[in-house]
């Protein structure tokens, strides 16, 4: 599980960039998010490893750039295992990055 | 935040993540760019078609087509067009950043979307477009130039061919060399046969290089061939050329310049040389060489008062041979930069004295020296054989064929009271007669003739003065006197001038013929003068000088009184050599 690390001083300037439309960023970001993870889950499922890097790929972008560190950080461990198709601890990596997104979700949630 | 120019850029943004393209969309917007945003490879292909963006951002990993087949496929269409690509990716990210390279990407920009650093390299690659958009221009223009430029130099070579290579410089006793780079390196070399069947031959260097050089010998080409096909002079042609050059080319242009005419029956030679190197003439008879030096100031450096034209006169022998060069000859280099050289050409004369194949072994070596460096190459190289040669003179083409020049002709022309009075048709008669080329050679003597029979039919026929008053001092001043008295006077009265010119083989007959109103005289007495018995003539009123009668009779073939003295007609025969040699 560990610690939830989002940088609100990035979220803040986000709020200012985006104005009315952080509503949207904060609803996208948690869309997004969730429907890749359960592509994920998929994947998982099917030992799909392409398709788990892409999705993993993804979710680690998107949290680096709402300053969802922790969670960017457990989607990179992700992409790395998938493109070297090592499965070994896929399935807790997979729930802890779960778990973190669920708590971000929740925190992006309070802000608005 | 943005300046003027950048709020017209328009900014493709291509990603997948819906929250990453908002914040994206966002940074883009708010810095005053026009965004298009799209979520895959296909859709910014499709979006690069359609809308032009200025410059475009690829997430690398994206479904339906990733950034990197995006970016090859877009790299395609644009062609020459410079769009600049930012791939959308962190430098610690595991992609292949260097596949990311090949395919066109010019930039990486990493996640978290920082808005300066965007802001930034968004403004760096547009400068960069909008320099590489001006640099495609400056070039398109150079191209069209350059284009512009090799065809007026083709159309200008092929002009210049026309009048350079048109004389006769592939007869077999004149050899010739001149290197391509020559002509537009300001040499110039030509050749022609006149009608009396001499063979004229100018090698020019002109001052400078290029083009400047180069056109300077388009107007020195057709004075030259135009004149020497007429018959003229070599010192007339010189003159002429001279004084055309001097009026165009600019101070400090001038051109070198050796000129000879080569007459092989009558054995001789004339060469004028204006800074052009020393010629060589070698003597058959005595093995040896002759050299013919520069005496004079190149072509187009004096005015027309100052030109000197005088030629020397070179006898020749069967077997002479003739040589002469532009400096571009000795001046030629050899890769390291060392010039072929007065000495070593001057040795190759030396050794190779006689030899018939003196002019292939001077070219040979040079060539040599100069090796594969020959961006020096303007070598102008003549030789002249003197031989026995059938040459076919251009004398009935040039003379009775020639369109545009007075062969066979004749006019008449009257001056009436009002004309006498003011009018002098002395320098328009000359200028006619001068039309045919071998009758301006000696218009200075047809000016004498006509001025005599001109003052004799104004003075003693239309005016009636009387020769005799001009038979002492103070007569003159009485027959001065009167004339202009008569001529004020003047009611009534007339000249007429009639011309005829025949053109005969090697020459022309021109026949004058004045005619007046007055009342014409004792001409019996003149008959005595024309046929030698007296030499007294005016000791009737209204006659003739003496003096005039005789200085006619010394020009003119015959000389013909009309009854009642008032028609007098003379014949002046000429022929292409008189007086030039």
């Amino acid at each position: 599980m560990g610690e939830i690390d989002l940088d609100v001083g990035m979220l803040e300037g986000l709020r200012e960039l985006l104005g009315d439309k952080f509503v949207e960023l904060i609803n996208t970001f948690n869309a997004d998010c969730g429907a890749r993870l359960q592509r994920m889950k998929g994947g998982l499922e099917a030992m799909d490893f392409e398709l788990i890097r892409n999705e993993a790929h993804g979710v680690k972008g998107s949290s680096r750039n709402i300053g969802a560190n922790s969670l960017a950080s457990l989607a990179g461990s992700m992409e790395e295992k998938a493109r070297a198709a090592d499965n070994v601890d896929m399935e807790q990596l997979f729930s802890a990055i779960e778990q973190q997104f669920a708590a971000v979700s929740e925190k992006l949630k309070g802000l608005l | 935040m943005a300046n003027g120019n950048d709020q017209q850029l328009t900014i493709l943004l291509a990603e997948d993540s819906a929250p990453d393209r908002l914040i994206l969309e966002s940074i883009v917007a708010k810095a005053g760019y026009n965004a298009i945003a799209v979520s895959d490879g296909l859709q910014a292909v499709d979006a690069f078609t359609s809308q032009s963006p200025d410059i475009i951002m690829l997430d690398v990993l994206m479904p339906n087509m990733g950034g990197i087949s995006a970016a090859r496929e877009i790299r395609h269409l644009a062609k020459e067009e410079f769009v600049p690509i930012i791939f959308l990716t962190s430098l610690s990210d595991d992609e292949s950043l260097v596949e990311c390279i090949e395919a066109g990407g010019d930039d990486f920009l990493p996640k978290p979307y920082n808005p300066v650093v965007l802001q930034s390299k968004i403004k760096a690659f547009s400068r960069m477009r909008e320099m590489h958009v001006t640099l495609a221009q400056q070039k398109s223009l150079i191209e069209v130039h350059n284009q512009h430029l090799i065809q007026e130099q083709t159309v200008a070579k092929q002009v210049y061919d026309k009048i350079a290579h048109s004389g006769c410089l592939d007869l077999d006793i004149i050899n010739s060399y001149m290197s391509p780079l020559a002509v537009f390196n300001g040499d110039v070399l030509v050749a022609e046969i006149s009608p009396s069947g001499s063979i004229m031959i100018l090698l020019g260097d002109f001052t400078g290089h290029g083009l400047p050089a180069a056109i300077g010998s388009m107007p020195l080409a057709s004075t030259f061939y135009g004149m020497v096909r007429k018959g003229f002079s070599m010192a007339d042609i010189l003159k002429e050329i001279n004084l055309k050059l001097h009026q165009i080319l600019p101070i400090g242009f001038f051109c070198c310049a050796t000129c000879i005419d080569i007459n092989l029956e009558k054995r001789r030679m004339r060469i004028w040389n204006g800074g052009l190197p020393e010629s060589f003439l070698y003597r058959a008879a005595t093995n040896n060489y002759e050299m013919l030096q520069s005496k004079n100031l190149p072509l187009g450096v004096l005015s027309e008062q100052n030109f000197r034209a005088d030629s020397k006169r070179v006898p020749l022998e069967m077997g002479d041979r003739f040589y002469m060069w532009s400096d571009g000859v000795f001046e030629a280099r050899n890769q390291t930069g060392e010039m072929f050289g007065e000495e070593r050409l001057h040795a190759i004369m030396e050794e190779r004295k006689g030899s018939a194949k003196l002019f292939d072994e001077i070219l040979g070596q040079v060539h040599n020296h100069i090796g594969e460096s020959d961006k020096d190459d303007d070598i102008s190289l003549i030789e002249i054989l003197v031989e026995e040669f059938p040459l076919k003179r251009l004398d009935e083409e040039a003379h009775t064929n020639t369109k545009g020049q007075l062969v066979d002709w004749s006019m008449t022309f009257e001056v009436s009271e009002t004309s006498l009075k003011e009018f002098d048709p002395l320098p328009l008669l000359v200028n006619i007669i001068s039309e045919v080329p071998g009758l301006k050679d000696r218009s200075t003597t047809l000016y004498t003739v006509l001025a005599e029979m001109y003052a004799n039919s104004l003075e003693h026929g239309v005016l009636g003065l009387s020769s005799k008053l001009k038979s002492t001092p103070s007569g003159f001043g009485e027959f001065y006197r009167l004339k202009h008295e008569r001529i004020e006077s003047l009611e009534s009265g007339w000249v007429r001038i009639s011309l005829t010119h025949h053109a005969e083989d090697t020459g022309g007959l021109l026949n004058i013929r004045f005619q007046d109103s007055g009342q014409g005289f004792n001409y019996a007495k003149v008959v005595n003068v024309l046929d030698g018995d007296s030499n007294q003539v005016n000791d009737d009123q209204g006659s003739y000088s003496g003096r005039g009668f005789s200085l006619m009779r010394s020009i003119c073939e015959r000389i013909t009184i009309h009854p009642p003295g008032n028609d007098i007609e003379v014949d002046f025969r000429w022929h292409m050599d008189d007086g030039h040699d």
